[in-house]
């Protein structure tokens, strides 16, 4: 018997651009699943709480009442050593969302932001110990009783050095296996570990562990200048502001559709310069790419 | 709401000081300089060392970006 298809959906992006552009798709009957930045009402804004317009409300009712609504936090800072109070009020404000909505899973980036004299900060990277370990499980238990659904982390795109790609795999199933954690694999961001430190991409991820990967995303992103390095390569962000690189990405998507056999979602994630008609009909294109690679995959499957 | 959560004083120290040096906004060279030379970094040298010039460029760009220090931190 073959394996259950997964759902395709978007990310709800807080842009009016977004709804232009993805109306379309939500007519058309394309959009499976909606994935949405759980904290954008309280993340930024350190707990007070900005309600979002009514076509979002809608739409995630909709979606919740369809159980096809996902959660993802951008601000919660997942490795954090020392919690604070803003990272206390994101968990009870997380658990009050949960109780208003049906969520299938949340996650989290992995990585961290706050410290002692941060607030909040760009994504940084963590050595991979023993004490890092012991304290992505503590966080993801937090997240988990606040949430009370499964939870879990998605593959950063950020790294210093080797380490933070060559590590991440088995630093996320370290993690993620012990409570059988959600593993969101962004196959964008594997792409751009992989190409900033001159890695084979196919070969970074098939590191990861895939009996834990739940869902996918797939994303676009654009390139940085260094202007001070002694090595002015450009440098891949996962910016989410630019086209699909579907000659890199598409492979990838592929090669873990294959091999995630507890799949159920797949995300495709954009954000900013869709303010054309051009850069909106490129938005659908993608999408429509990424929900034909999933169906021949699956198609494959069954034959 | 009671502060929960564990607690792990040195890697918080770890993290407060690659804060404070990436929102120092140093060329890499010097950054590269003071992650070989300050103790703060000494648990996790060999991890340190091996930054990518580039990838602390980057970084720097994205933390002006984003950073913001606690009032009177």
């Amino acid at each position: 018997m073959g394996r259950t298809p997964p759902r395709v959906g978007l990310n709800l992006i807080d842009e009016e651009a977004f709804r232009v552009a993805a109306l379309p798709l939500f007519e058309a009957g394309l959009v499976d699943a909606l994935e949405v930045d759980i904290d954008n009402e309280w993340g930024a804004s350190r707990g007070r709480v900005q309600p979002r317009p009514a076509w979002q409300t809608e739409l995630l009712d909709l979606f919740a009442e369809d159980d096809a609504l996902y959660g993802h936090g951008v601000w919660f800072s997942l490795l954090t050593a020392r919690l604070d109070d803003r990272q206390q009020r994101w968990l009870e404000l997380l658990a009050e969302e949960c109780g208003r909505r049906r969520y299938r899973h949340v996650t989290e980036h992995f990585g961290w932001m706050t410290s002692g004299p941060f607030i909040q900060n760009t994504l940084f990277p963590m050595p991979y110990t023993p004490g890092a370990v012991e304290l992505g499980r503590d966080r993801l238990g937090l997240l988990g009783d606040a949430a009370r659904c499964p939870v879990g982390l998605e593959n950063l795109a950020s790294a210093l050095g080797p380490a933070d790609a060559t590590e991440q795999a088995v630093f996320l199933a370290d993690i993620l296996a012990p409570s059988r954690g959600v593993l969101l694999l962004d196959v964008h961001n594997v792409w751009t570990q992989a190409v900033n430190l001159g890695l084979p991409a196919d070969e970074l991820l098939r590191g990861y562990p895939f009996d834990l990967v739940r869902e996918i995303h797939v994303s676009g992103g654009s390139w940085f200048q260094p202007e001070h390095a002694a090595d002015r390569r450009a440098v891949r962000m996962d910016s989410h502001d630019g086209a699909m690189p579907r000659a890199e990405v598409l492979p990838l998507l592929a090669t873990a559709l294959a091999r995630c056999d507890q799949l159920e979602v797949v995300i495709y994630e954009r954000r900013g310069r869709l303010g054309t008609e051009a850069e909106r009909a490129t938005y659908r294109d993608d999408f429509c790419a990424v929900r034909a690679a999933v169906e021949q995959a699956f198609a494959e499957d069954a034959a | 709401m009671t502060c929960r959560g564990l607690t792990d004083d040195r890697l918080a120290a770890l993290q407060d000081a690659l804060s404070e040096l990436f929102y120092a906004q140093l060329p890499p060279a010097e950054v590269a300089r003071r992650l070989a030379a300050d103790p703060a970094f000494a648990e996790h040298r060999a991890w340190v060392a091996s930054f990518d010039d580039r990838l602390v460029e980057v970084q720097n760009a994205t933390v002006r970006a984003w950073a913001e220090r606690r009032p009177g931190r």
